[in-house]
């Protein structure tokens, strides 16, 4: 799978990252039944026919189900590893993506916290490059793990073949 | 003011010394009838179409002039040692300050008017968090070669004494004649190659098909028989599309009229067009990669076109073409210039390696699928119009299948043979594309980050694409990729890549904390 090196490795997210996929998974579905309901009593109006009743039922089945089977598949997938050179991160259930960003292209580090991941004490550790776009983005990291990362990360060392500096302790985990 | 080429050489130190000296100057007072030409057209548009009193527009014209001269009266730009300040603004005071360390181009613009006043419009672009621009409406255009010689030497200007300096064109690496530019129009517009598509398809379509069809939509006209009637909806469809495709081919010609192409220094000079004369820089350490496109006529009559992905150009480049390094030219020619401007320079020419054979395969069973939707959808149609009898329906699908599988078989291998790569060391070489066969080069050194994503189909066959990304502008750009290169490979790439990249970077990176 992953190739060696650095502190152990490829590690997985936090597990409470899976509540917060669940909440925000749960909500979605909400709304897009809403909606179904909203279209398949407003539509028929305009054509003259009755509310089926199949459609947001369908609609409703489908986003609940999804939003909740999905986040414990996510969560048992997603990987990242800071090794000695760059970051890399495996993410995706059927389209796997894995980016490779070496630390001598980072420009940002940035740790980001939405409300959701606040009330459960989480965080991502957000990478940027010269690419455009988030480059690699790690959520559901333990709010203080994730700061830790991204001091450790903004402090490399300024000489060629950037690396990682070891850490102390190797903290939580 | 010179005509047919950009202003010459400044008036030697005085110009270019007074631009540095970093006094605060103004813009040329064109610039008023300039910012007032924007508004008066759409004014005049009012008048003749919404019938607004012509007296009206008169007095909103004055007092627009008024206004613009005030405009100009407080608009101030100046040169400092580390930076380009401008200042501008009526009742929003604006302070712009441009770091000369980050700026990449300067693209001096001449459009007709700018012509007719003899003036020139400059435009600033530098990098950095948001890509901030600077415009300068007017300036004459002495003093506008002066500011972009200046702004472009980098941060430490040189003071210029002694005898002026003729603005060298440098090396010029690619001249496109008129010819070759209508080549370019006819070969390269998408309505040519559409319209070219439709018309050769007609041909197959029997006369009295058409008839049916176009019969219930033709407007009652007094006499005619269907067929007139019909040839004349074609004949005005037809002529509408030619009419399209000339004015697409024109406009081809005169925007990249007399395209020149050369490099001074560090820095490549894109000189083009007829009514407005562009005159864009591209700085070489900005070009992230390099891509050579054959599209299908063109690759047929042995022509292609580079493009150029430059980094931090913010905005849309779509009309300043300065990624545009060849609009058009011979095959070998835009491969040569590619090889050079990328800085693979006089390396023999490396063949591409093919892609595992895989990816063939993945292509050709899509093409059966294909295929099979086609037989399956003329045998629904056949049941449904043939009636009994099961020989109509069997031939049906068969010819179904047989229309819609081959040329999709076609493609398919097209498609394979049309994927490449090679690792040339410093360099990485991807190519893909049926209908738009693209080349990239792409130097190991522009390599920001390394991706391969798989999709289910492609871990069952044991492949993986691999993409290559760079730096470059977020509104138009293109990001190199490897698709379908066996998995183990585009694994040991995404790997291996970062380990050669040399840090260029200046500092660590900077740690930010974001709420939401």
């Amino acid at each position: 799978m992953a190739p060696g090196g650095g502190e152990g490795g490829p590690r997985t997210l936090d597990p409470r990252v899976r509540i917060a996929w669940w909440i925000a998974g749960t909500v979605r579905a909400a709304l897009a039944t809403a909606a179904a309901v909203a279209a398949d009593v407003i539509l028929p109006r305009h054509l003259d026919a009755w509310p089926t009743g199949w459609f947001p039922v369908t609609v409703g089945l489908l986003s609940f189900g999804l939003a909740l089977v999905l986040p414990p598949v996510r969560f048992r997938r997603w990987r990242y590893h800071l090794r000695p050179h760059d970051v890399w991160i495996r993410r995706g259930i059927l389209w796997v993506a894995v980016s490779v960003i070496p630390y001598a292209r980072l420009q940002f580090v940035d740790t980001e916290q939405g409300p959701l991941e606040r009330a459960l004490g989480l965080a991502s550790l957000v990478v940027y490059t010269a690419a455009p776009g988030t480059s690699g983005r790690i959520p559901g990291l333990d709010a203080e793990e994730a700061e830790e990362l991204r001091e450790r990360v903004a402090h490399l060392d300024e000489t060629p073949g950037t690396e990682l500096p070891r850490h102390g302790e190797a903290g939580g985990r | 003011m010179t005509d047919a080429s950009a202003p010459d050489h400044p008036q030697g130190p005085g110009e270019a010394a007074r631009v540095l000296e970093g006094e605060a100057r103004p813009l040329h007072p064109a610039a008023i009838w300039l910012w007032t030409l924007e508004t008066a057209l759409p004014l005049l548009l009012l008048v003749v179409v919404a019938g607004l009193h012509p007296f009206l527009a008169l007095a909103f014209l004055a007092a627009l002039l008024a206004l613009n001269w005030v405009r100009y009266r407080l608009f101030r730009w100046r040169v400092e040692p580390d930076s380009l300040v401008i200042e501008r603004g009526l009742l929003h005071r604006r302070r712009r300050v441009i770091r000369r360390d980050q700026i990449q181009t300067v693209d001096l613009e001449r459009g007709v008017r700018h012509r007719l006043l003899g003036v020139v419009e400059v435009r600033v672009e530098a990098i950095g968090a948001g890509g901030t621009e600077g415009k300068l409406a007017a300036l004459d255009g002495l003093t506008a070669e002066a500011l972009r010689r200046i702004l472009l030497s980098g941060p430490a200007p040189t003071p210029f004494v002694g005898e002026a300096e003729a603005p060298a064109p440098g090396e010029i690496l690619a001249r496109v004649s008129p010819g070759r530019l209508v080549l370019a129009g006819l070969t390269g517009s998408r309505v040519g190659v559409a319209a070219a598509l439709v018309g050769f398809l007609l041909q197959f379509v029997p006369e009295e098909v058409l008839v049916q069809l176009l019969e219930p939509r033709v407007p009652d006209v007094p006499d005619p028989s269907p067929a007139v009637a019909v040839a004349l909806v074609l004949g005005i469809v037809g002529l509408a599309l030619l009419a399209g495709f000339v004015l697409s081919v024109a406009a081809t010609v005169v925007v990249h009229w007399d395209f020149t192409l050369s490099r001074a220094d560090g820095t490549l000079w894109v000189q083009r067009g007829l009514l407005t004369q562009h005159r864009d820089s591209v700085p070489l350490h900005r070009i992230q990669a390099v891509r050579v496109e054959e599209n299908v006529v063109r690759r047929v009559l042995g022509f292609g076109a580079v493009r150029a992905i430059v980094a931090g150009r913010a905005g849309p480049s779509e009309d300043r073409g300065a990624d545009l390094l060849l609009p058009v030219g011979g095959r070998k020619e835009a491969f040569d210039l590619a090889e050079k401007v990328i800085g693979l320079g006089d390396a023999p020419a490396a063949p591409l390696q093919p892609m595992p054979p895989g990816a063939r395969d993945r292509r050709l069973v899509r093409a059966a699928a294909a295929a099979v939707v086609a037989a399956l959808v003329a045998l629904a149609g056949a049941a449904a119009v043939a009636g009994p009898g099961w020989l109509a329906p069997a031939g049906f699908t068969v010819v179904g299948g047989i229309l819609v599988g081959g040329p999709a078989a076609a493609l398919a291998l097209s498609g394979y043979r049309a994927l490449g790569w090679t690792d040339l060391g410093t360099h990485l070489v991807v190519r893909e594309g049926v209908f738009n066969r693209r080349s990239s080069f792409v130097p190991v050194d522009r390599l920001q980050e390394l991706v391969t994503r798989t999709s289910p189909f492609q871990r069952r066959r044991g492949l993986a694409t691999l993409h290559l990304r760079t730096a470059r502008p977020v509104a138009r750009g293109f990001t190199p990729r490897a698709v379908d290169l066996g998995e183990e490979k585009a694994e040991e790439l995404r790997d291996g890549l970062p380990r050669r990249i040399r840090r260029t970077e200046p500092g660590s990176p900077r740690a930010r904390v974001r709420r939401m």
